[in-house]
């Protein structure tokens, strides 16, 4: 069972239900993660990640990808 | 609200909003399925069967390879946006059908009907001013419960091979601000077949972008968001003012927009009373003609203390224009596409009496001397 860190981003752009699905989608389908949950209230995405095959910062490019901006709150 | 209208909300408004989100789901479905991906997935990620994980920026290769498949096979590429916006189409007008259908039933009176649509109208700005991203609006949004969610993400994940199809019926479950507004609207739109036109004509004018930037240039897409969501917060307030000078209009208010006008010296439409005939009983008849959009002669001129009837001529209606409101005289009725619709109005004493469509976006007037 690998390791798991539970990492938490702030989203700037998300307007709909939508777009938390979008980006859940996206981070689901790296490398590592195991679990996205965003919420469009409080602007917010949790992640679950294996550490080991997945930084903050590749998060933050996939969900600019995706045309949002996060920032990693430590 | 007219459905050229509601055609160009969608053209607009809602095209660029849903096209820069949900293609982006249907784009991630269709990479999962097409074995062509896999030789691009393949070599940054850990296995090469559809589903499994990748790394960051081949989201853009699929969607690029997507493009290239376009290039090669245009009715492969277009086949799973076909059925995304077909099954989007249905389960969007079976809603404006049910939304429609429950305005009609629960038999709102005009006034509550008005009223509900100055909610809307303000709901509509208020979306608007939060997709702007303006001061206290920036966190206005309405969340469709989570089980909703994980339904859209099961079929967004799907491998059925009409997957498309069903994620676009299921994106009913995750309306946007514009898609919310516009369900409004069908709301109050005056029977089940309106909300459904309402609903449909909407889905149908969002499909042109929706094909182009949110599917075959879904990077692109993504790059423009920014100014895209400016462009649809710019058109939901106008939308959202339309509606509620609309609900203004049918309250005969001083703030509606034709009596601000009015009071700023804008001259109403000139008396007519060319189409006004009194029988040899006495009985004096107006005959108004309803054709899509307007009310003619807009200012008709009857005589006070006689026996009056107005005569709603339709000829060729087809929009809002066919569901009349004369508050003052109680009446709110539904005209036909075509033929005579004979309202007896009495005695009337001097003044003006106002009428409007349902929805307020066409008005006309009775002045009686």
């Amino acid at each position: 069972m690998p390791a798991t860190t539970r990492l938490t981003f702030a989203i700037e752009g998300m307007h709909c239900a939508s777009c938390t699905l979008l980006i859940d989608e996206v981070l689901e389908d790296l490398e590592g993660v195991h679990r996205s949950t965003t919420k469009l209230r409080k602007r917010q995405t949790v992640v679950d990640v294996d550490p080991t095959a997945c930084t903050p910062e590749g998060i933050v490019l996939a969900i600019a990808e995706a045309g949002y901006t996060a920032s990693w709150q430590t | 609200m007219n459905l050229a209208a509601i055609f160009l909300t969608g053209l607009f408004a809602g095209g660029v909003s849903c096209a820069a989100v949900q293609g982006g789901l249907l784009t991630g479905l269709v990479a999962r399925q097409r074995p062509v991906l896999e030789p691009v997935l393949a070599g940054s990620r850990a296995g090469g069967a559809a589903g499994k994980k990748t790394s960051p920026g081949n989201r853009e290769n699929a969607a690029q390879v997507a493009g290239a498949g376009w290039r090669t096979s245009l009715a492969d590429d277009l086949a799973p946006v076909g059925g995304f916006l077909a099954g989007k189409l249905v389960s969007h007008a079976m809603l404006g059908a049910l939304l429609g259908g429950i305005g009609t039933a629960v038999e709102l009176s005009a006034y509550t009907r008005a009223w509900a649509q100055l909610l809307a109208g303000a709901l509509i700005i208020g979306f608007g001013l939060a997709q702007l991203e303006v001061g206290p609006f920036r966190g206005f949004a309405i969340s469709p419960p989570t089980s909703w969610l994980r339904v859209v993400r099961g079929r967004a994940r799907s491998q059925a091979a009409f997957a498309p199809a069903i994620l676009g019926f299921a994106t009913i479950l995750i309306p946007c601000g514009v898609t919310l507004s516009v369900m409004a609207l069908a709301l109050t739109s005056g029977s089940w077949i309106n909300g459904a036109a309402t609903m449909a004509v909407f889905v149908v004018g969002t499909s042109p972008l929706f094909t182009l930037i949110g599917y075959v240039a879904h990077k692109a897409a993504t790059t423009w968001k920014g100014r895209l969501a400016a462009a649809t917060g710019i058109v939901l307030v106008v939308m959202g003012l339309y509606t509620l000078n609309g609900g203004l209009t049918t309250l005969n208010s001083p703030f509606a927009a034709k009596n601000v006008a009015a009071a700023f010296g804008a001259a109403p439409a000139p008396v007519d009373g060319s189409t006004v005939d009194t029988t040899t009983d006495g009985t004096q008849t107006a005959v108004i003609t309803v054709s899509p959009g307007s009310y003619s002669p807009g200012n008709v001129l009857v005589k006070s203390g006689v026996p009056t009837q107005l005569v709603f001529r339709s000829e060729n209606a087809a929009g809002c224009e066919r569901a009349l409101v004369i508050s003052s005289l109680g009446v709110q009725q539904v005209l036909p596409a075509n033929g005579d619709t004979v309202i007896d109005a009495g005695i009337l004493a001097p003044g003006i009496i106002e009428y409007s469509c349902s929805m307020g976006m066409y008005s006309g007037r009775i002045t009686v001397q």
